[in-house]
């Protein structure tokens, strides 16, 4: 239920922002209804497919796991070029595993195939209960996983203890 | 102070063009399908950050600068959704990869590791 109101609040704040005509009252009426529109649209879906899990959480604890997300992506990305720029020195051994998730909920565990995939270097190919499938352009990037560093962070997001 | 901030704004940009160039030239010089997605995925993420980065700077802080915020966090958000479903179909529909490590030896090395 609070999603609702949340969901009205940001999309209302990102179309302000997006549009910039505060004055205009047809305009301000045509965004009220798109806004309307969209919710509408948001709360059908979730009729079937319930958000029941811990998203509020996982929401309010984003700017702690972003930094350091950023951090990495800047790293995964040298790698890359180094692939790119000097395949003799570094070549690339590409690599498929099967890792265990730490992350429970649904949407945690999309957070962390997200950001697996948003790193350079590694792709999540499948999503199965508590397995995926990643492939790894070095063996460096799939140790990186191994390690379970970013599923650990993912995981304290969504707050273990609830 | 207006020439530090161009200053900036220009090294973000060549920057961004720069690694921009590196995912074009990756994907001529991968190999294979699942190779170049890596290749693009450096043009998607720190060479958008960069670009938007020296057109902030250039704009100033205003509501075009907020939009090119909006423009990072939505790619951002919706690359990893796009080049997932790529390689999730051509996984599905059997196109498969050539590997530098065998499935079976690196599912034994993950093994040894942990």
């Amino acid at each position: 239920m609070p999603y609702r109101y949340l969901l009205i609040i940001g999309l209302s704040i990102f179309w302000l922002l997006l549009s910039g005509y505060w004055d205009n009252p047809l305009i301000l009426g045509l965004g009220v209804a798109s806004v309307a529109l969209s919710t509408w649209l948001a709360m059908r879906i979730e009729r079937d497919y319930a958000f029941q899990d811990r998203g509020l959480s996982i929401l309010l604890k984003q700017p702690t796991y972003w930094p350091w997300l950023f951090v990495e992506i800047i790293k995964a990305n040298i790698a890359v070029l180094r692939c790119i720029w000097l395949p003799e020195k570094y070549p690339t051994t590409p690599l498929i595993r099967t890792l265990k998730v730490a992350p429970e909920s649904r949407i945690a565990r999309t957070v962390y195939a997200n950001s697996i995939t948003l790193t350079p270097g590694t792709v999540t190919i499948k999503v199965r209960n508590q397995e995926i499938l990643v492939y790894a352009l070095t063996e460096e990037g799939m140790a990186d996983l191994e390690t379970g560093e970013m599923g650990r962070r993912v995981h304290k997001l969504e707050g273990s203890d609830t | 102070m207006e020439i530090i901030i161009d200053g900036l704004s220009w090294i973000c940009l060549l920057i961004g063009c720069g690694l921009g160039l590196s995912g074009a030239i990756g994907i001529f010089r991968f190999k294979e399908f699942y190779t170049r997605m890596h290749a693009a995925s450096v043009t998607d993420t720190l060479c958008v950050f960069f670009i938007a980065a020296g057109m902030i700077l250039q704009s100033g802080f205003n509501l075009v600068s907020v939009k090119l915020i909006f423009v990072v966090a939505l790619l951002w958000l919706t690359g990893p959704v796009a080049s997932h479903a790529l390689v999730r179909a051509a996984y599905q529909t059997g196109l498969k990869p050539k590997l530098g490590i065998t499935r079976k030896q690196s599912s034994l090395r993950g093994k040894s590791s942990t």
